[in-house]
């Protein structure tokens, strides 16, 4: 279940530091920053304009959110890449690592745990404790059966996997919003795209 | 180093950007430029496939004993501001501070190709672990270690571009051709670093 | 300067050696010229320049070497095709028979969704022909493939074939942000060039 084992299991230019340091180096001083209100006011005002758009179909909803997310990650993965210049992982473990300790650092500022690991280690979970784009939102008793709120995110994370040769299915379990204990969002890979690996990394 | 000619190669193979940078650039059709991205994809993967054994052997011990002295065989130095003044951290795009980056980095292309040199020319060539093909073309003979250092700094600094000023456009439709200006203008800014 | 184009396309053409792949576009591309790099990296290009809908659209075949000894770098040619090209010879039983042999390696190595064409080659030589144009057009139509034959002497219907393509090609590409918000758009084709024949959703 592991890529090319190629590069180092750490950033190289972090190899002495780790990868929580090294992320919040670029979280901290090399990431231009906005304001977090006005990011959630924008968030919110796309996903109540779909609900009205779509006429409270919010099956359509998540799927809108979900495709957005995945136009999302195929470009956001190349900014993240440019940014940390991170090697390949070598597992899944290392992937999940790098989502939860890098990318959501660089990205929401937050390091959600990671746990739920699959017997067979090809599936876990990502626990937001916080979740920058659901603050202040409560939803209305229509929506809350089956609108996942910050469905993005799981697009966000197929694309950004896809185009670094994982193809993963990624869904919520739960979300606090809807009265849930935990928010979970689940990374299911199903296999690697190895024929899609560049050639020169093997 | 001259910089004669920049392009941008996506992951199928496609000529998505090419741009002169000086007169002395050979004038080729873009049918040609075409043809000359396809054969750079094929020339990698051949390339990537006659790398000696050896070498690759060398490359893996090293990544499981971790030790510093083989990782830094992959590592491409940092060089700054690539022999001229540096620009101020407003002209870097979302990139905070004096630079793009300032640390060395690992380069993600081990057995492909890197570099070319013929008599009057040497091609550079930066992978992206997504596939991307970031290719310099110069119009000197370059084989110091520090020339090829200074093309895959370019090189990443070059994508660090792409990354704000095409795929962050959302009107840019990704693996096709890129007619972006803001892109063009950054890119000539910093090829004129040089 | 890159503005020459709107819209690269890359299509990809397939089949054994020796089924006339080669002579197939030389009257179609913009240069006339045989380049003849296929000998040496398994792969040689053709490009054909076209107007769609007011975009100019730049055609790019990239015709692949028959031989096994380029077979482990063919596969890294399909990354990414829009549309593929399979082409076999009307007076060949053996490359007829191939064909299935070809569709196994789209499934394997292009994108999930990839437009096909099936193409009978030498369709001139009447006395010589083996594959009846009829049993072909059976298995291209039990695999909803469109299929023409062509020759040499006449290949304006070839011509026409890839314009289709592009075409479909294009729309398929606008449709992609239309659809965008249903749940199967990922069975249109796949622009970002990835293979998922194994993931759901996946037609043709």
């Amino acid at each position: 279940m592991s890529a090319s084992t190629s590069g180092t299991s750490a950033p190289a230019a972090a190899s002495r530091k780790s990868l929580k340091a090294f992320s919040e180096d670029v979280w901290k001083n090399k990431t231009a920053k906005i304001n977090a209100e006005l990011f959630t006011l924008t968030y919110g005002s796309i996903v109540s304009q779909l609900c009205t758009d779509y006429e409270r179909d919010f099956t359509r909803v998540n799927n809108q959110l979900y495709s957005m997310g995945y136009n999302i990650g195929v470009r956001l993965i190349e900014d993240f890449l440019a940014r940390t210049a991170l090697p390949r992982c070598d597992s899944l473990a290392k992937t999940s690592e790098v989502i939860s300790k890098c990318a959501f650092k660089v990205f929401l500022n937050v390091t959600p745990q990671i746990g739920n690991w699959s017997s067979n280690k090809d599936s876990f979970s990502i626990f937001l404790e916080e979740n920058p784009l659901s603050d202040f939102v409560e939803l209305p008793m229509d929506a809350a059966r089956e609108l996942w709120y910050s469905n993005i995110v799981c697009g966000v994370l197929k694309g950004a996997l896809e185009m670094v040769q994982m193809d993963c299915d990624v869904w919520f379990v739960s979300d606090v919003l809807k009265g849930d204990q935990l928010t979970e969002v689940r990374v299911k890979l199903n296999r690697i795209l190895k024929d899609e690996i560049p050639a020169g990394e093997d | 180093m001259a910089i004669q000619t920049i392009l941008v190669i996506n992951k199928s193979g496609g000529l998505v950007y090419q741009r002169d940078f000086s007169a002395s650039a050979p004038r080729l059709s873009s049918n040609e430029y075409l043809v000359l991205a396809g054969t750079l994809q094929g020339v990698v993967a051949i390339a990537s496939q006659i790398t000696p054994k050896s070498l690759q052997i060398t490359r893996k011990t090293g990544s499981k004993s971790g030790s510093d002295a083989n990782h830094s065989s992959q590592l491409v130095p940092y060089v700054g501001a690539l022999g001229s003044s540096a620009v101020p951290a407003q002209e870097l795009g979302s990139f905070m501070g004096p630079d793009y980056f300032n640390e060395a980095f690992t380069s993600w292309n081990t057995t492909g190709l890197k570099h070319v040199t013929t008599d009057q020319n040497s091609l550079f060539l930066y992978q992206t672990l997504t596939g991307v093909k970031f290719v310099a073309v110069s119009s000197q003979s370059a084989t110091s270690t520090m020339a090829v250092s200074i093309a895959e700094n370019l090189l990443r600094k070059a994508y660090c571009l792409y990354v704000d000023y095409v795929m962050k456009n959302p009107f840019y439709e990704p693996e096709m051709p890129i007619k972006c200006e803001l892109f063009d203008k950054r890119l000539g800014e910093l090829v004129a670093q040089l | 300067m890159n503005s020459e184009y709107d819209y690269l396309f890359k299509l990809l053409l397939i089949g054994d050696s020796g089924v006339g792949k080669s002579c197939l576009l030389l009257r179609f591309s913009d240069d006339t010229y045989t380049n003849d790099y296929i000998s040496t990296i398994g792969v040689d290009f053709k490009i054909k320049t076209v107007e769609l809908d007011g975009k100019t659209v730049k055609l790019q075949i990239w015709d692949t070497a028959g031989q096994e000894r380029f077979r482990t770098i063919t596969s890294s040619y399909y990354r990414g095709a829009h549309g593929i090209i399979i082409v076999y010879d009307v007076t060949d039983q053996d490359s007829f028979n191939d064909v299935k042999m070809w569709l196994q390696e789209i499934d394997r190595y292009a994108t999930a969704g990839v437009l096909k064409l099936m193409v009978g080659n030498k369709s001139d030589l009447q006395d010589k022909r083996m594959v009846e144009h009829d049993v072909a057009k059976e298995f291209a139509d039990s695999l909803q493939i469109p299929f023409l034959e062509t020759s040499a002497l006449d290949s304006s219907n070839v011509e026409e074939a890839f314009l289709t393509m592009a075409k479909q090609i294009k729309d398929s590409m606008a449709q992609q942000h239309r659809d965008s918000g249903k749940k199967d758009d990922k069975a249109n084709v796949n622009l970002k060039g990835q293979s998922l024949s194994n993931s759901s959703g996946g037609c043709c």
